[in-house]
């Protein structure tokens, strides 16, 4: 009897234990920063925002947490420079001296410290693409009357050219830049497209501009990016769905984001009625 | 078996009477092999050769039938079924009774307010069966023929639905719909034909020719529905089939050599036929079938070098023809019985596994293992080496019994796609599943503790495991990391007490908190070309754990006749006070990252029982 009783005492005393609910123990989170910052060949470092990331379980609104106070440094080539924040624009730095204009080769890094830790990241500016050309100025377009209309303008195109040599990646954004374009689809038979696309970054020498994107009368502004790596990377990791739940790629050393420069340079083209 | 699982634990496992199931942990002798950690033996119950037999038991969430057919004093004919009919527990009727005893409705389906990120909690619904049919004939003294068949399936139904009002990225006063059907079921069948005989006093051999086959299906669909400035609908889903078939032929020998030596030797020549198919978004993600031949003989000797130590050890080589490699395994145990009560055991050896259990991480469909054949290509071959050494204390009705354990693993693998879409810049998703899967390695070690009352009326037993299993897999993360199963405290108290014509049962069991890997964190990211998305980050892998599991059965019994057979009925509760214990959390995101889901997807709660039973004999 005395088993027993050891026995329902210690098992009474389990169950009072144990009985309370609790949380998970999720991981500790250490909050990290979030840098977003895109440098442009032939401009001053501008507008690097750093913002803090959001714990999962308080995902639940769609404020950003900029970080304000960082002690920023930048590394070009050899020479560090202070980052300033600016003052209507909390969370956001940049050089104080607008004459500091970055150039193709030229090595980028920041630091800082964050919590104790070290957040940093580096690029290199890439130069602006060689010998860039368009193969057609001016474009005449009929309005669309029809579908079959429609089917004819998916077969027409502007091709931009460069040279390539070393397989680079470039990125290209179109945009119409009239003030108040005119349509080229009275009947109303496109969607609403927008008046501007882009084209995920190639390793390629040419690109083809199909004119099924496009939907007004004007000026067309084609503008061609070679970009770095990091970027590519993370245009390639963007997409998180059911199918496999991926980190969005990132090139920030104890952080997340991305730190990359681009160097751009732009052809025109217009689209007239005959 | 691969898979073979008892739904909800106590509830629905086996009994004794209906079949002989013996789960054999390692050290396992060389007669057995295959698998690296344990093996189950199922003999099943042969039928009363004697008297015709049959009895059945019912309650409120499954029922139970036997029957036992003697063929003329030379062999018996058994048929033994159950069906558990939980799925009733989510019937309205059911749910009524519930919430006028107070308990809350489940939250499987429900509104939120206000909330892109929810966090629910749902109950899946589950219905199980199986069948056990063996004929057994004596055709001599000297032979037994029997043939059996088994079949089970468990089917799951995790169906949740949900309503939510709330902001999106660009607009307000919107409201979305998540919608997820998600369907599993699995089990195994399985027939066999066994021929014993004895051939003289001290030689008997046994052959058994069998097949068998594992399944492991899932179908789950999610449908978010937004509205907003404008309605938006997204689909998405998997479609995931696992299938495992043994053919298999074994011939054992046992020869009692003298009263110090027994032999055993014999030959085992198996074919696996292992499938497995995963369609993610209605696209034929990724397919592997592979089959392969396992052949093995062994050689082992039970020898008592004196009254007091025991040894059994042994040979097994096998040769595998998917690697076209041999593999040795040496094993051996030791007994010594230091005195009338005390015994001190040891036991080395290693083991290999050619089906080998892998890992699949689903961060937001909740990770599971799947069953593949080792190729040598893909999926590598599992080994380890156990070192076991224990104690154990037997006197008058108890046993105090201590194990320590240490097992060194190799060949460990995972299907990690959230890893390998970063190793290449894929063309398509056969190469993302192509570069993820992982090897690694492992160890697992603990203390295993168990304090037994055997006789009496109360018995009962006390069985606490301290333990830790680590992988590594340096692919896939820096650091070492606990496996999915890894469970560093787990007790089981168990108290049987019979009064008069009661019998009362009382169990409860607890189980620290299980790793998984979870989201950790969101942020924006403005893109050159203008979009703007919110990203989540994943956190160390395994580092996150489910809350500890605990739970408490209680049962009362009361035993009487109906005339001569013996019947009872009584009233048992299944996790007496609604511990929502979690199994997994599930995570949904849709295509725009914009709608973050998660549910903890929880165990069994509270449920009672009214069962009666009777039998014939």
């Amino acid at each position: 009897m005395n088993a027993l009783k050891f026995f329902m005492i210690i098992f009474l005393l389990e169950c009072l234990i144990y009985s309370c609910e609790e949380s998970d123990s999720s991981q500790e989170f250490v909050p990290k920063p979030v840098v977003e910052g895109y440098l442009y060949e032939g401009t001053p470092v501008r507008n690097l925002k750093i913002s803090e990331l959001v714990k999962f379980d308080e995902v639940n609104d769609f404020g950003e947490k900029l970080i304000s106070g960082l002690d920023i440094k930048i590394r070009i080539d050899h020479a560090e420079y202070p980052l300033y924040e600016n003052p209507d624009h909390p969370g956001y730095y940049g050089t104080e001296n607008d004459d500091l204009i970055l150039q193709p080769a030229q090595n980028i890094e920041f630091s800082f410290l964050f919590n104790s830790t070290n957040v940093s990241a580096s690029t290199r500016v890439p130069s602006k693409p060689l010998n860039l050309s368009i193969s057609d100025a001016v474009k005449y377009i009929s309005p669309i009357q029809s579908y079959w209309d429609l089917q004819q303008l998916a077969e027409i195109s502007v091709q931009v050219r460069w040279t390539n040599d070393d397989h680079s990646y470039y990125y290209i954004s179109v945009k119409n830049i009239e003030t108040n374009p005119q349509t080229l689809d009275p009947e109303d038979l496109l969607p609403d497209l927008g008046n501007s696309f882009d084209i995920p970054p190639l390793a390629t020498d040419f690109s083809n501009i199909f004119f099924n994107k496009i939907q007004y009368y004007g000026r067309y502004m084609v503008v061609v990016s070679k970009v770095n790596a990091e970027y590519t990377a993370i245009y390639q990791s963007q997409n998180q769905d059911s199918r496999t739940l991926t980190e969005l790629a990132s090139n920030i050393e104890n952080g997340y984001g991305i730190f990359t420069a681009l160097a751009a340079d732009t052809v025109y083209f217009e689209i007239k009625e005959p | 078996m691969p898979g073979l699982n008892c739904s909800e634990e106590k509830l629905f496992c086996p009994k004794p009477d209906k079949t002989a199931s013996k789960v054999t942990k390692n050290p396992f002798e060389p007669k057995f092999g295959g698998r690296t950690s344990s093996v189950v033996e199922i003999t099943g119950k042969t039928g009363n050769e004697q008297q015709f037999n049959m009895g059945g038991e019912i309650s409120s969430i499954s029922a139970n039938v036997f029957t036992e057919i003697p063929l003329n004093q030379k062999g018996s004919i058994l048929f033994a079924a159950r069906r558990s009919f939980t799925e009733i527990i989510k019937s309205q009727l059911y749910q009524d009774i519930f919430d006028m005893a107070g308990n809350e409705k489940p939250a499987a389906q429900g509104n939120l307010s206000g909330r892109r990120n929810s966090n629910q909690n749902a109950e899946p619904v589950f219905h199980f069966y199986d069948l056990n049919l063996k004929g057994t004939w004596k055709p001599s003294e000297k032979d037994v023929i029997s043939v059996s068949f088994y079949a089970g399936k468990d089917k799951l139904d995790n169906t949740i639905d949900r309503q939510s009002t709330g902001r999106f990225m660009q607009g307000s006063g919107s409201y979305f719909n998540v919608n997820t059907t998600d369907l599993t079921q699995w089990g195994n069948w399985g027939v066999s034909a066994k021929w014993g005989r004895k051939l003289n006093a001290r030689l008997y051999s046994n052959s058994v020719l069998s097949f068998s086959n594992f399944f492991s299906d899932r179908d789950r669909a999610t449908t978010i529905f937004k509205s907003d400035s404008e309605q938006d609908q997204q689909n998405f889903g998997i479609i995931q089939n696992n299938n495992v078939d043994e053919l298999s032929f074994r011939n054992d020998w046992e020869y009692e050599l003298n009263t110090s030596h027994r032999l055993g030797f014999g030959v085992n020549i198996l074919r696996n036929r292992i499938s497995f198919n995963n369609e993610v978004n209605d696209s034929s993600a990724f397919q592997i079938d592979n089959e392969g031949i396992v052949s093995t003989a062994y050689a082992q000797d039970k020898w008592a070098l004196s009254k007091k130590l025991k040894l059994i050890g042994g040979l097994r080589l096998t040769f595998f023809d998917q690697t076209e490699q041999f593999y040795l395994e040496p094993r051996i145990q030791a007994l010594y019985q230091l005195t009338a009560s005390l015994t001190i055991k040891g036991a080395w050896g290693t083991y290999n596994q050619f089906i080998n259990r892998s890992v699949q991480e689903d961060i937001q469909n909740g990770s599971q293992e799947i069953w593949l054949l080792s190729d040598n290509k893909l999926i590598p071959v599992q080994n380890a080496t156990h070192y076991i050494l224990g104690v154990s204390y037997d006197v008058q009705n108890w046993l105090f019994d201590i194990e320590a354990y240490y097992k060194d693993m190799q060949g460990l693998s995972e299907l990690n796609t959230r890893i390998g879409s970063r190793q290449n810049n894929p063309d398509g998703q056969q190469d993302i599943y192509a570069n993820s899967f992982f090897e690694g390695t492992g160890y697992s070690k603990g203390i295993e503790f168990l304090i037994q009352r055997k006789i009496g009326k109360y018995t009962g037993w006390i069985g606490y495991t301290l333990s830790k299993v680590i992988h590594s897999f340096p692919d896939i993360s820096e650091e070492n990391f606990p496996a999915l199963h890894d469970q560093t405290h787990e007790l089981k108290l168990v108290n049987c007490y019979e009064w008069r014509r009661w019998s009362f049962a009382a169990t409860f069991i607890y189980g620290a908190g299980k790793p998984y890997t979870a989201p950790e964190g969101g942020y924006y990211l403005n893109l050159p070309d203008g979009t703007r998305k919110y990203y989540i980050t994943i956190g160390e892998k395994n580092a996150s754990r489910l809350p500890d599991y605990n739970r408490l059965d209680l049962s009362a019994t009361y035993n009487f006749k109906l005339g001569k057979a013996p019947a009872s009925f009584g009233l048992s509760v299944f996790n007496v006070y609604n511990r929502s214990n979690i199994w997994y959390k599930d995570y949904t995101i849709d295509t725009q990252n914009e709608i973050f889901e998660a549910v903890d997807v929880t165990y069994l709660g509270v449920t009672p029982s009214l069962f009666f039973s009777v039998r014939l004999k």
